[in-house]
């Protein structure tokens, strides 16, 4: 069964033209302030290995031919953020992005409408339906679900990116305690059972391409165990199971400079619907915590870390067909150096297979270190330099005939034009 | 003739004969000047008040402007948007809960305030905008400038306390008040020391 991927858009599109008429007078359709947009060209020299978008186990979206650097320039996204707004309490967003790399180029990245009305006391209530991602990044805060100071987010919202995307309804209530605020998010969805395919199969990676309604991923070679049930691509937006998931999340500003959070998600995946196309309903559930601290006016700490198991399949004797545990977490410093911003980060991920087949384990282990530079050319545009280094060791790399352990650095340029 | 013009202005405004300046500078423990806070005196009488400044609170480049503002009760506030895009103005402090829907035409709305208190302001649309309107009932209340100094004109003498509000002061009420004593003429100079925090970020969630 290969479903209409275009569904999220037109159940919002139906949903904005439902509410447009009682609010005419105060559409705000095509503004400054309702269209954005970025396009980003990037110069990249990376050893190592291939990257996993070449169907390799890369851990990085540019890699190497497994020798020296190789050199590539690349128009590696543009994208369009419409923010329109259709009165004073309901607005939409809809990204499109086009990704160098991505199959397909040109996809829907989000969509949905906001629910927001006027606060009447310290509590406060919003709500948003169509298609988005769940509020677990803390690096992800410019338009068309971008990073602000590097160029490719940490492992795991690289993950986030790629697999933890859901269609649902999310709401959000918050209350101010002076300068504290506690707010509380709660979302049932569909269309994320495919989730944990690409961290079993592939594992982590530190890449800034992002999942897109239709949009696939090409696996690495799969043992001759998986690829009876799994085909050589994984569609990250699927509805398999039509089960509805959860996802509930808590945040607490402590102080002025503190803010802290939590995050539950469970996709209730049934583990045993499969398509005809071998896209399987995965049983994903994580927790996640993270943290942001402003140690002075000039200095931010980042930090989040995930923990989760993914299971798919009936029960043999050993075990589920694939039952992954994975963990990863990362520490971010950014300072600011007048008009730049340098940034460093350490990643470390690990997956652990509950039950490996002879010869194609998903276990695997790694870290990641980086370092950024990003240098403002006024308000429309940046440049950023980064320089990264991933180590990892997969024993399934030998699927491949590579040597399961791999280093890579890529060090890249990009130029961001924004408006 | 000077001198009966001095006894006649004695004899009806007696607050003329005890007109100083009081100058307070607020810092952190640092040293550091704290702009944007509210120094005031209790009331001293009933009449009406009046301010050099304009009663004006702008949104200008997706902020408030000024940061604060300190309006006499019964004031008249004009809130212009100088933006092109819209706003929705709102705060639901009790001294005057109320919302503007401004659209980014340089439309400007009025709102008068005729109870004394801090009216925190927002934007609903773009929730980093934060601003605070302070309503006082007394004719003694400036505010700090960048060097952390604010000057009450024509204090009236005596030991008094005085009153410093500021957003986020480390402070119960974001208050501190403390002892002066104002001369009959002249100036008196005070310096105030307040634990201030840093302004909340707000991130844009996705």
């Amino acid at each position: 069964m290969h479903r209409n991927r275009l569904s999220p858009t037109l159940f919002l599109v139906a949903s904005l033209l439902a509410v447009a008429p009682a609010a005419r007078a105060q559409v705000e359709l095509v503004t400054p302030e309702t269209v954005h947009g970025l396009i980003d060209f990037r110069l990249i020299a990376a050893d190592g290995e291939p990257s996993f978008v070449d169907g390799g186990f890369g851990k990085s979206r540019y890699g190497g031919d497994n020798g020296g650097y190789r050199l590539q320039a690349d128009v590696a996204e543009a994208g369009l953020e419409w923010t329109p707004r259709l009165n004073w309490a309901w607005s939409a967003l809809i990204d499109i992005t086009a990704q160098a790399g991505a199959s397909p180029v040109v996809d829907l990245l989000q969509a949905y409408i906001n629910y927001k009305p006027v606060p009447r006391s310290e509590t406060s209530f919003s709500a948003r339906l169509g298609y988005f991602y769940p509020p677990i990044s803390l690096e992800h805060d410019a338009p068309v679900w971008s990073v602000t100071n590097t160029i490719t987010p940490s492992a795991l919202n690289s993950w986030v990116g790629e697999e933890v995307k859901v269609a649902g309804l999310e709401a959000t209530i918050a209350r101010d305690f002076g300068v504290q605020r506690l707010s509380i998010t709660a979302a049932v969805f569909g269309e994320d059972d495919t989730a944990g395919t690409l961290l079993s199969y592939r594992g982590w990676a530190l890449s800034d391409l992002k999942a897109t309604a239709n949009g696939e991923f090409d696996l690495p070679p799969l043992g001759p165990f998986a690829q009876q049930v799994q085909a050589s691509e994984t569609y990250s937006t699927r509805e398999i199971d039509d089960r509805p998931g959860y996802y509930g999340r808590l945040n607490w500003r402590v102080t002025s400079t503190v803010d802290l959070h939590v995050f539950r998600y469970d996709n209730e995946g049934d583990k045993v619907s499969v398509t005809s196309d071998y896209q399987s309903a995965w049983d994903t559930r994580f927790n996640e915590v993270g943290a942001s601290l402003r140690i002075d006016d000039k200095t931010r700490i980042l930090a989040q870390a995930l923990a989760g198991r993914t299971q798919f399949g009936m029960e043999t004797p050993q075990g589920l067909f694939a039952d992954v545990s994975f963990h990863t977490a990362y520490a971010l410093l950014s300072r600011d150096l007048g008009k730049s911003t340098l940034t460093g980060r350490v990643d470390i991920f690990e997956n652990t297979d509950n039950a490996p087949r002879p010869g194609e384990s998903n276990a695997e282990r790694g870290w990641a270190m980086l370092g950024a530079y990003r240098y403002p050319l006024g308000r429309h545009a940046d440049v950023r330099l980064e320089a990264l280094h991933i180590w990892s060791d997969r024993p399934s790399r030998t699927l491949a005939g590579l040597d399961p352990t791999q280093a890579q650095t890529v060090l890249q340029s990009s130029l961001r034009l924004s408006f | 003739m000077g001198r009966l013009f001095l006894i006649f202005s004695l004899l009806f405004f007696p607050e003329l004969a005890c007109a100083a300046d009081l100058i307070v500078t607020v810092r952190t423990p640092q040293g550091k000047p704290v702009s944007d806070a509210v120094v005031s005196l209790p009331e001293q009488h009933g009449r009406p008040i009046h301010f050099a400044w304009r009663y004006t609170m702008a949104q200008q480049n997706l902020q408030f402007d000024p940061f604060v503002l300190i309006v006499p009760v019964r004031a008249k506030v004009a809130f212009p948007n100088l933006d092109k895009v819209r706003h929705h103005v709102y705060s639901f402090s009790p001294a005057h809960p109320f919302e503007l829907k401004l659209y980014g035409r340089d439309e400007t709305r009025f709102v008068t305030f005729d109870k004394a208190g801090v009216i925190a302001l927002g934007c609903n649309i773009h929730d980093g905008m934060v601003g605070f309107i302070v309503v006082v009932d007394t004719p003694y209340a400036a505010k700090t400038d960048a060097s952390g100094e604010a000057v009450i004109h024509d204090a009236p003498p005596g030991s008094t306390d005085v009153r410093i509000w500021r957003p986020y002061l480390k402070a119960p009420q974001n208050t501190v008040l403390s002892a002066v004593v104002v001369p009959r003429e002249g100036a008196a100079r005070t310096v105030i020391t307040v634990g201030v925090n840093p302004r909340p970020d707000t991130m844009r969630m996705y």
